[in-house]
């Protein structure tokens, strides 16, 4: 066969490339519906199995973007929904904030929480009150849940509280339904435990435990906490006392300091069942002097009765 | 596209070059069925343009390889911005300064990397 003759074809090169600028104006002057038809054929048969696994690498390509997209606005989303559920946070915070404001009589700044130890118990915090002139150091600092602590260092700026956690924190409580009376502190930072009471208390697990006023820092009435156990060693002479304290740092980003104002009564308590272990059982005499000899004379003759016609203002006058 | 053109026409002469441009080029029409025919005609255009250069140059070298690879990507950008995208004649410095020259060189480049490969894919160690 002369066509399929590569010699031939070689030699003339010319030929060639005008039968085959032929075939290109053939193809360029064909329908337009035609041309459709058979590039559409062409890429469906030619192309199709390389289309597929081409495709599939696109279609992992976008949803590899897709999924960076999506873990950008799921990051965004997430930042959000924290700052919202913080947002709702706080609001609850200052709602009891403001109802605890509106139910006493102290004179209140508020403080807001800016550092402290990533402790739960942290012996102390830092706070920037709203009005730092009027914070002085042992003014008390409460919360809705009850007593935070009380000022030890005073600035300009920011003040320094020193939690009901301090190792070296002190505060006279009361057991609200006994009266019975006690030393809140930490042992060593640790547990909450409720100090110096005897063995005959009457205090449950469950009791509430308030401030009680006495030690001339703290006001009475401010929440401290329940009595969560109680431990009675026969060998020792008080109460082991665990207290769950009502004060939870890690809920407080706001509080309170006391400035003055009037100390509100205890809250109303029911008679206490049992005589306090103090006035029960004195561990000691206590000696009173001896009363003074009195000289006490008795009249001897009966106090004359005068007359109502010779007191002034009488009958006749 | 012009990588396989240019290899056609490199190896087996002039008359390749033109139908492998042919072929390749229409193949590329089916992609763009609305300027059917202007792929071909550049195809085979550049095919017999190897062809021609095929004697003219040190064939085996992968230099002179790549730099004809560049020219014949310049050429065919003539009928893909002329033919295909219409554009006007004042507007193809621009393109050529802006696209043209990169896209040579990158072809250039592939084809430094490439070719050696695919002739010895195509027709085995010689």
């Amino acid at each position: 066969m002369l066509l399929f003759d590569r010699r031939i074809w070689h030699r003339h090169d010319i030929a060639v490339l005008i039968a085959a600028l032929i075939i290109s104006a053939v193809l360029a002057v064909l329908p337009s519906g035609l041309k459709t038809a058979a590039g559409g054929g062409v890429v469906g048969t030619l192309f199709a199995p390389l289309e597929y696994p081409a495709s599939q690498v696109r279609s992992l390509f976008f949803s590899w973007k897709d999924n960076q997209e999506l873990r950008l606005r799921l990051a965004v989303a997430s930042l959000e929904n924290i700052s919202l559920k913080e947002a709702a946070r706080e609001n609850d915070e200052f709602r009891r904030l403001l109802e605890l404001k509106s139910r006493t009589q102290w004179l209140l700044r508020s403080a807001r929480v800016v550092g402290r130890e990533p402790a739960a118990r942290a012996p102390s915090l830092v706070v920037e009150p709203s009005d730092p002139k009027d914070i002085r150091n042992d003014m008390p600092a409460v919360s809705d849940r009850g007593l935070v602590g009380k000022v030890v260092n005073s600035g300009p700026e920011y003040s320094q509280v020193a939690t009901i956690f301090d190792p070296d924190s002190r505060v006279s409580a009361i057991v609200a339904r006994s009266r019975v009376l006690g030393i809140f502190r930490t042992d060593r930072g640790r547990r909450c435990i409720l100090d110096r009471v005897s063995l005959r208390s009457d205090v449950r697990e469950g009791d509430t435990v308030l401030t009680s006023g006495y030690g001339q820092v703290f006001p009475s009435g401010l929440m401290l906490g329940t009595v969560e156990r109680i431990r009675v060693d026969k060998r020792q002479l008080t109460m082991n006392i665990e207290i769950s304290p009502s004060l939870d740092l890690n809920r407080t980003s706001q509080m309170f300091i006391i400035t003055g104002g009037v100390n509100p009564p205890l809250p109303s308590l029911a008679p206490a069942k049992a005589p306090d272990s103090l006035a029960s059982r004195p561990r000691r005499r206590l000696k009173f002097p001896p009363p003074p000899e009195m000289d006490i004379r008795l009249p001897q003759a009966p106090v004359p009765v005068p007359d109502e016609s010779e007191l002034p203002g009488g009958p006749g006058q | 596209m012009v990588m396989v053109i240019a290899l056609a026409g490199l190896k087996e002469g002039a008359s390749s070059g033109v139908w492998t441009g042919l072929l390749v080029g229409f193949l590329a029409d089916c992609y763009h069925p609305s300027t059917m025919g202007l792929f071909a005609f550049g195809g085979t255009v550049v095919g017999y343009l190897t062809g021609m250069a095929r004697d003219r140059i040190y064939r085996e070298q992968i230099i002179s390889q790549a730099a004809l690879t560049a020219a014949l990507a310049l050429a065919y950008q003539l009928f893909v911005f002329f033919g295909r995208d219409g554009g006007a004649l004042s507007s193809y410095p621009g393109y050529f300064i802006r696209f043209g020259l990169g896209g040579a060189v990158l072809t250039a480049l592939i084809a430094a990397l490439i070719l050696p490969a695919l002739e010895r894919w195509a027709y085995g160690k010689r």
